[in-house]
């Protein structure tokens, strides 16, 4: 297939590789985003084939709080031990890469975040991506992922699965 | 559905300002992130117990919430039909719910 934009053909990037990591357990966290204890939930390795290549990152992560307020889920992504896919920080606002969500509507609720980010690193080592996990707020109360709050055993309650996949793009 | 208490609310009772993270609530999984002291295995799942007891025994205040009639019905009946009706509506939920 080949696309003209302006009566110029453009090129398409290639798929190299494709490689995930999956999560079907759950966790919880009490520890802050705001004081950077952030938890480790998925990693994926990645050696690229040429410097010029992009990292497509797609993740998927199910979440769950103790409260409405605080305790919510907040995302972070990471290329070692770079934080990447996040906002800037401003003040004693702090980057992340998911904000406060409605993660708990009563006790039974989960939410579903996604991320997807084109990463440059030019680099050709073996890279190291991150998504970890924290709460939200200052308060009490706790995160949870791959579960909701009350996690009761009934079957109106869920256990959700989390997955990031780091897809190599060539030139 | 009954809410089962887990480590990490038994951990908060325990100290409020702990930072964990635990996975498949699995002792052996509790990350402690500085400035937290390691609570043991045998202290959090007796404060699960304890708070379990105290959530189970509240059961009836949670039936009894989810039953009465909205405020401002409740408002609504009292202006219409007098304190005495307004007390018999609430009595019924009262009595479907007893204290434990």
């Amino acid at each position: 297939m080949a696309l003209f934009v302006g009566g110029t053909e453009k090129t398409f990037g290639k798929v190299l590789q494709v490689i995930s990591d999956t999560k079907a357990s759950t966790g919880s966290s009490t520890a802050l985003a705001s004081g950077g204890n952030f938890t480790d939930l998925m990693s994926a390795n990645i050696t690229l084939a040429t410097t010029s290549s992009k990292v497509m990152i797609t993740c998927m992560v199910n979440t769950g709080a103790s409260n409405a307020s605080d305790a919510t889920c907040l995302l972070r992504c990471l290329r070692d031990s770079t934080q990447i896919a996040g906002g800037t920080a401003s003040g004693n606002r702090i980057s992340t890469t998911s904000g406060k969500g409605t993660d708990n509507q009563g006790g039974h609720t989960q939410l579903m975040k996604t991320v997807h980010w084109i990463d440059s690193p030019s680099s050709t080592s073996q890279i190291t991506y991150k998504v970890q996990f924290a709460k939200r707020g200052g308060g009490g109360g706790t995160a949870y992922v791959g579960q909701s709050y009350d996690d009761s055993n009934d079957t109106e309650e869920q256990r959700t699965p989390c997955c990031l996949t780091l897809t190599e793009i060539g030139a | 559905m009954a809410h089962k208490i887990d480590m990490a609310e038994a951990i908060l009772a325990i100290n409020p300002k702990a930072e964990v993270s635990i996975f498949e609530e699995n002792y052996d999984t509790i990350q402690w992130f500085p400035g937290t002291s390691v609570i043991s295995k045998a202290d959090i799942e007796a404060k699960q117990a304890e708070l379990q007891t105290a959530y189970d025994n509240k059961k009836y205040q949670r039936d009894r919430a989810a039953e009465y009639p909205p405020v401002v019905d409740q408002l609504d009946d009292i202006y219409h039909n007098g304190i005495d009706a307004w007390k018999a509506t609430i009595k019924t939920t009262k009595d479907k719910y007893p204290k434990g």
